[in-house]
């Protein structure tokens, strides 16, 4: 197979010193940034464009997509141990993840996590590796029409993460989705919600609102509840055992599939495919009901998710010269510099550059589960540390964290005010993760909706006739139905 | 008997004003639509609509029992608040003083506050913590953080 | 003796002449820069804007000896950054505006009440340009551009095509085309993207029948052959594309086509001999070969227009996309 012989020599070329040297620090990094919380793998890659000039491409390179990759090993670490995400697309994570923490069980969480991360991270560099091309071509069939379909699919993980109650979390998310159409609208270029303030042209960063909410209003409640340390339970277990990789392995397996058919797609990022990866495990489990009080499988899946599609953002870069996000955004800049284009020039000039970076990519998932299982035990001692320390370090990370996100003080300033307004969300029980959900999601929503009728000059017939579009649609509808009822099976109060 | 104002009730006031703000600026922008199609009015106005609806719904229906909120006491109240008050600091003094001075500041505040250990232990633990994050951030990151009055 | 006392005379006033000389000479030029410039750059880290700032910046760094640092604040279609740097930001010279086409004319052009003016700035200089460019799907069957501009008389109203914002580079690109072919912008399908990584993929997927993005963007999938590039707008043929015929070559003349382009700029009241000097450093620069080599691999043109030239270009740019702007439906 050609793309085997390639990988193979691809292999070598990573297992250099300077190559294993630049994923290590890649990958060093990259944690890093997952567990600060704030702060991005975007951020941090932009500001390490400088180091361009002193190494060669392709050491540069391994390092950035270490970082890429990497923090979404790190994010899921500060989700378990004090609820707080270190990316967005932890936030799935903590939902199950913190309520094990506080059960003693921190470790088996981040064991799981980290494990959970390399079978689909390395799952999603195999279907980098030999599917590429065609995964590219196929992922291109999905046009406005689709997305917006598919985000339809997404919204109906609101009922799943609405805790007890659909309205409050209907209120939450359409909360969340208000803040997020603050800024330049699709359609006219001209600014909504900024009454006159230039500063509000650019809205709010979901990252902001997540920091808030999560963050600040978490180490608050810990204030207001003199707490000592994360936990007071014993810690029961400091590594997972083999029954709970069992256990878990379907989540594994069934979160990849899906963060990495989701990821091929530009623009479906890490965020989305946890929260659908959650949602669909808690549908196929025998026992929904665990979901949210500490159920393995609440942290296998997402976490598996996120870093399946951090993997498959790579196809599209790789193969069309698209960048998925705007971290591989900064990645294709790398490479700009560097005078090397990606796309299927790429492939067929340099394959040689190219096949190191995907070598490379094997050898750096293995390194951090390498680097992250060992770290386990530590991190969860970490869990009994005194509050009185960690509560403000964490609290000048959000805040640094924010501002790293656009060199912006306006945006510490309104992490801070979601902070106060997450406080009394979570004093009154309600629901946090649809104002994420819908922050995210909104944006993108809105604009295949808008795209998809200036497509249809006007006509909503577009989403009925074009054969992916509908099959979401009606799979949308399927799962609503499904949450519903599960739903009404579980709960007993009236909303 | 006493209507109680319970929380629902606020919240679902807060949203139904939320909701008619959303649904003023969705008619703010009807006039800005291109091309005749529904614009970037679209979804304010449905989303003001979405939450004045949810919203009466929930003030109207809120559960008669309460769930109980428990606030903080006193000392408690008053820590929380010192926190907010440092952190609006930290955020309006770190174009000021610059990044190490005003970091330093903010976390020796912080550690007094939550763990009220003695003044020289808190500025250590802060200068530890400035330390490493001045590495961290400005020598190994590189970020650009605005330089305060003495220009560091 | 009198000659002896004139010749002291003369030499005391030319020696006090000299003094006085220098420190005017002094007083008029302070040194610059003593401390590091920030170059506010609107777009987000890793486009082709971000990398010609970036490859200014190290230039200019080597040359003054002081650091010259690339700050991103994007967002609110290049808003926020523009706002910082000339209205926020102290004058002093220390925080020098990264300006392009979308801050500058587009903008005054797209919004009725703009939040930055042209005269909110002093216009440096500009250093490179990048025309745009029409293009299809290498399966389309539209296999030049009067075919395509045929096709669009006759079915203006299924046109589909890509824009990356209601008054951006490719809106007033296409509208320029679409209103010199006797049809109304309106007419057709405009689908809005923020950038062309959204847009590429619609176009190779099918979902749009046009897209009109710089050479640069298009260049890696031209040369695979995914996307076929149907003409470039400018006068001549573009270096890095020159298989691309003109839009005039191509048989539709008379389109002056819309440039992307990179530059600098400095808040309304920044001293004159901060102005002249990145005037000057600039024009040494686009001469010195790495910065050339580096422009080279981003595809874009270098194209030198300093201070009062630079401002002219802008102005008439504004003035014509102004013009444009109704019939695109925006400026409202």
């Amino acid at each position: 197979m050609d793309a085997f012989s390639h990988l193979i020599t691809g292999l070598q070329a990573a297992l250099s010193i300077s190559n294993l040297l630049m994923a290590l620090v890649g990958a060093l990094l990259g944690t890093l940034v997952g567990v600060l919380p704030g702060l991005g793998p975007t951020s941090t890659m932009a500001m390490l464009i400088p180091l361009t000039a002193v190494l060669s491409p392709s050491s540069a390179i391994i390092m950035m997509a270490g970082i890429f990759y990497g923090a979404q090993y790190g994010g899921s670490t500060t989700s378990i141990l004090v609820n707080i995400p270190g990316e967005v697309s932890s936030v799935p994570t903590l939902l199950d993840g913190y309520p094990l923490a506080l059960q003693g069980k921190a470790g088996p969480a981040l064991g799981i996590a980290a494990i959970g991360s390399f079978v689909a991270g390395t799952g999603g560099v195999i279907g980098l590796t030999f599917f590429a091309p065609v995964l590219a071509d196929q992922a291109l069939r999905f046009g406005p029409p689709e997305y917006f379909a598919l985000m339809v699919l997404a919204l109906t993980v609101m009922v799943s993460v609405s805790g007890s109650s659909i309205i409050k979390g209907l209120l939450i998310g359409a909360f969340g989705y208000l803040m997020s159409l603050v800024g330049i609208g699709p359609t006219s270029g001209l600014p909504r919600f900024h009454y006159g303030a230039p500063v509000l042209y650019g809205g709010f960063e979901t990252v902001t609102m997540a920091m808030g909410v999560f963050a600040i209003a978490e180490v608050l409640a810990g204030l207001e509840e003199s707490r000592k340390a994360v936990t007071h339970h014993k810690i029961e277990k400091l590594f997972p055992n083999l029954r709970d990789v069992r256990q878990t392995m379907p989540a594994m397996l069934r979160g990849g599939t899906i963060g990495f058919l989701l990821g091929l797609l530009p623009g479906c990022n890490p965020a989305v495919t946890a929260f659908i990866s959650y949602d669909v495990e808690k549908k196929v489990s025998r026992h929904p009901e665990r979901f949210g009080k500490g159920a393995l499988e609440g942290v296998a899946a997402p976490e598996s998710a996120n870093n399946a599609t951090s993997s498959a953002a790579f196809v599209s870069l790789f193969a069309l010269g698209i960048p998925a996000s705007p971290a591989l955004a900064v990645l294709m800049g790398g490479l700009m510099i560097y005078g090397l284009q990606p796309g299927p020039l790429l492939f067929r000039d340099r394959p040689d550059f190219v096949w190191t970076i995907i070598g490379s990519m094997y050898i750096g998932n293995v390194m951090l589960l390498v680097l992250n299982l060992p770290l386990v035990g530590l991190w969860a001692r970490l869990t009994r540390a005194p509050y009185a320390i960690m509560a403000p370090v964490i609290l000048i990370l959000c805040l640094i964290g924010s501002y790293s996100l656009r060199n912006s003080t306006f945006d510490m300033g309104m992490t801070l005010i979601f902070g106060v307004i997450g406080y009394f969300i979570r004093k009154y029980g309600w629901p946090t993760a649809p104002l994420v959900l819908c922050g995210i999601l909104g944006p993108i929503l809105e604009k295949s909706l808008v795209n998809s009728l200036a497509m249809s000059a006007g006509s909503p017939m577009i989403f009925v006739t074009r054969p992916i579009c509908l099959a979401l649609l009606v799979a949308a509808v399927a799962l609503l139905l499904i949450s519903l009822k599960v739903l009404r099976k579980n709960v007993k109060e009236e909303y | 008997m006493r209507k109680s104002v319970t929380g629902d009730r606020v919240a679902g006031g807060i949203f139904i004003l939320l909701g008619v703000v959303s649904f003023i600026e969705g008619l703010r922008l009807r006039p800005l639509r291109a091309r005749g199609m529904p614009g970037d009015d679209a979804f304010p106005t449905l989303l003001g609509l979405v939450m004045v609806g949810l919203g009466a719904y929930l003030a109207i229906k809120s559960s008669r029992q309460p769930r109980p909120v428990s606030w903080p006491d006193r000392r408690q109240a008053v820590s929380m608040l010192a926190s907010g008050a440092i952190l609006v600091g930290y955020w309006l003094l770190l174009p000021l003083l610059g990044f190490p001075i005003s970091t330093f500041m903010a976390s020796a505040g912080l550690f007094y506050n939550f763990g009220h250990y003695r003044w020289h232990v808190c500025l250590l633990l802060s200068a530890v913590v400035t330390a490493a994050f001045h590495v961290l951030f400005v020598t190994w990151l590189t970020m650009p953080f605005p330089e305060g009055v003495f220009g560091i | 003796m009198k000659t002896k006392k004139v010749f002291v005379a003369l030499v005391v006033s030319v020696f006090v002449a000299g003094i006085a000389g220098m420190c005017l000479v002094q007083a008029a030029e302070p040194a610059y820069p003593t401390k590091q410039v920030e170059l506010i750059q609107t777009a987000a880290p890793g486009g082709g804007q971000d990398a010609v700032s970036r490859a200014v910046a190290e230039y200019v760094t080597k040359k003054w000896g002081q650091p010259v640092v690339v700050v991103n604040k994007p967002g609110g279609g290049t808003v926020v950054g523009a706002h910082y740097a000339l209205k926020e930001a102290k004058p002093d010279g220390y925080t020098i505006f990264a300006e392009a086409q979308i801050p500058s004319s587009m903008m005054v052009a797209g919004m009725l009440n703009p939040p930055i003016k042209l005269e909110d700035r002093i216009f440096i200089a500009r250093v490179v340009l990048d025309p745009i460019c029409f293009a299809v799907n290498a399966d389309a069957p539209w296999k030049t551009f009067k075919e395509l501009s045929d096709w669009a008389k006759a079915h203006s109203k299924e046109l589909t095509w890509g824009s990356t914002g209601p008054f951006g580079t490719s809106a007033f690109g296409v509208g320029e085309w679409l209103v010199s072919l006797g049809l109304n912008p309106l007419d057709t399908r405009m689908v809005v993207s923020s950038g062309f990584a959204e847009t590429i993929p619609r176009l190779l997927g099918g979902h749009i029948m046009l897209a009109c993005q710089t050479v640069a963007e298009f260049y890696p999938l031209v040369k695979a052959g995914k996307v076929r590039a149907l003409a470039v707008v400018s006068e001549k043929r573009n270096t890095h594309l020159p298989e691309i015929p003109t839009a005039t070559e191509a048989g539709v003349p008379g389109l002056k086509g819309v440039n992307w382009w990179s530059g600098v700029s400095a808040a309304k009241g920044t001293p004159q001999y901060v102005v002249d000097k990145w005037a000057k450093v600039t024009e040494e620069m686009v001469k010195d070969p790495t910065f050339l080599e580096k422009m080279n691999n981003l595809h874009v043109t270098v194209s030198y227009v300093g201070l009062n030239a630079f401002r002219d270009a802008v102005y008439k740019e504004a003035e014509t996309y102004t013009m444009l702007a109704p019939k695109l439906g925006v400026r409202k």
